[in-house]
């Protein structure tokens, strides 16, 4: 006893410590681009630019351009596989700038280097210098026989100077994952939550910021994340299809849900990114800043609260 | 020890944990925003793309991982010239640490550098495909060979909680082109890391920024 009691003390410690981690809340703002014209397709492509966030302190947090699409089996499925590819560009609070990625079945991480979680390739530095990173190219596509999916990440510094950066390589095969193509649109299906039928809107393809704090949820520092120049199957610009804002992550109508899929029970559940609203998000775009092309938004800290299904361009 | 001291040791140490439990769960419970919308139901179905750093997956699991830090974040350099900088590895140990990390450090194969003037002039199709082949742009620049690490340093055995301290140095060739003067780029350093057995320890790579002084 007297030596088990401080063993016992200790395990439900570190079992309590590492259960808290669970508890972190990550706040989420996207867009998606609104349309019932579903495209399967194999790539997208963006731009992310951090310019006009403060240092993000005190350590451990962070702020990501987040890229998220739904999957499907082959070109003729009528259904999303419950599988979900996501990539993003963080932000650290050394500012440190990484690409990271994270394969999803349902509400499980099923693949990433440290899953749930990415060291992420180390792409540079933000506010340093000459060597300060402007923007970061991404793209997320599937290829090759037997197919792969491939993440890329492409610094851009204020010089103008270019890093290639080798491409970071996902087997859906091996993982037991049926994606074959990504897909923008959305649909609406009845989920039963609680026992009440719910037609819940998904968005298969959202454009988002996600931020982690330990307590609050929330970075408090001034910050602004800008996503351009998206676009979809390859090179089709994305300020072709009206796009609205997944602000009000739980709404069904406005929510970030990306796809149903099956839980442990047999039943339909609903996936959706991030665990709650930004208390202070907003965005500039084309719709209330006309100075903004179709196709870009402008997520920052904001005094008002950017509404769920805000219409970002048309 | 009596029955009796010992049924007032495991009473007094319930209440220790329950006291632990209560302190722990209040401090790391959320503070959820006035407005957020947050419903545990629901959260529950939320995913999440988060990023770790080698210090915040300790933290978390109490496992093992590496990292490499510089002692500088940037240096400055001009053309035919170099530097010798401390790297410091470090295997971070939690409560289920592994004994033993192997951890290998290398230059940055495959990052290639294309000043400005060659990327204005290829397209972010002709970059990937680059980066998809393996074939370096004409006026790309391969950026290990900027980075010379000892032979010695480059396999290294390091047990929990033990730092080793590394020269790597920095070269910038003379022949680099004139208008990368006045201007930066990132260098990462690779590292990877594996337990005796060979299964991967979480290795958080880091690298140095460099500016091209006239």
């Amino acid at each position: 006893m007297r030596i088990l009691a401080p063993v016992l003390i200790a395990v439900l410690l570190a079992a309590t410590i590492a259960g808290s981690q669970a508890f972190a809340v990550q706040p989420y703002v996207g867009g998606y681009p609104d349309t019932t014209t579903i495209t399967k397709h194999n790539q997208y492509t963006g731009k992310t630019n951090f310019s006009g966030t403060t240092t993000v302190t005190p350590r451990d947090d962070w702020i990501t351009s987040v890229f998220s699409s739904a999957t499907y089996a082959s070109s003729s499925a009528t259904s999303p596989t419950t599988w979900v590819h996501q990539q993003g560009v963080t932000l650290k609070a050394d500012n440190n700038i990484r690409g990271i990625f994270q394969i999803y079945h349902g509400i499980t991480c099923a693949y990433s280097p440290n899953c749930p979680g990415d060291i992420g390739s180390d792409l540079g530095n933000y506010g340093t210098g000459s060597a300060d990173i402007a923007y970061v190219y991404t793209t997320f596509y599937t290829n090759g026989t037997p197919l792969k999916t491939n993440f890329y990440y492409e610094p851009h510094t204020n010089s103008g100077n270019v890093v290639i950066v080798p491409i970071r390589v996902y087997d859906p095969v091996a993982n037991g994952d049926p994606t074959t193509k990504y897909a923008v649109g959305t649909f609406y299906q009845n989920i039963n939550v609680g026992g009440t039928l719910i037609n819940t809107k998904f968005k298969l393809y959202q454009f988002a910021v996600e931020g982690g704090s330990v307590g609050s949820g929330e970075i408090s520092q001034t910050w602004l994340v800008k996503q351009y120049e998206l676009t979809y199957n390859g090179a089709v610009a994305l300020s072709g299809i009206p796009a609205r804002s997944t602000a009000a992550i739980t709404d069904k109508d406005n929510g970030s849900y990306i796809t149903p899929y099956t839980k442990g029970d047999g039943t339909t559940g609903r996936v959706m990114v991030g665990a709650a609203d930004y208390t202070n998000a907003g965005a500039s775009y084309n719709l209330n800043d006309g100075t903004i092309p179709k196709g870009e938004v402008d997520w920052k800290k904001s005094a008002t609260h950017i509404s769920g299904g805000t219409a970002l361009w048309s | 020890m009596t029955k009796t001291s010992q049924t007032k040791y495991a009473i007094l140490s319930v209440a220790v944990v329950s006291g632990l439990l209560a302190a722990i769960f209040s401090f790391a419970a959320p503070t959820t925003p006035a407005n957020a919308v947050v419903a545990t139901s629901q959260a529950d179905e939320s995913i999440h793309l988060k990023p770790i750093s080698a210090d915040s997956y300790v933290k978390e699991t109490g496992n093992s991982a590496v990292k490499a830090v510089f002692t500088e974040k940037t240096v400055q350099l001009k053309r035919g010239s170099e530097a010798t900088l401390n790297l410091a590895i470090m295997h971070i140990g939690g409560l289920n640490a592994k004994p033993i990390a192997q951890v290998i450090v290398s230059q940055p194969t495959g990052y290639i550098l294309l000043p400005k003037s060659v990327a204005e002039k290829t397209t972010p199709e002709q970059r990937l495909e680059a980066a998809t082949t393996g074939t370096v742009i004409p006026g790309g620049i391969d950026m290990a060979s900027f980075v010379t690490i000892n032979a010695s340093d480059r396999n290294l055995s390091l047990a929990a909680n033990i730092q080793h301290t590394m020269q790597v140095k920095i070269t910038m060739p003379k022949d680099l082109p004139d208008e990368l003067v006045g201007t930066g780029f990132h260098i990462p350093i690779i590292l990877t890391a594996t337990d005796t057995n060979g299964n991967p320890i979480v290795a958080e790579n880091n690298g140095i920024d460099v500016e091209i002084l006239p």
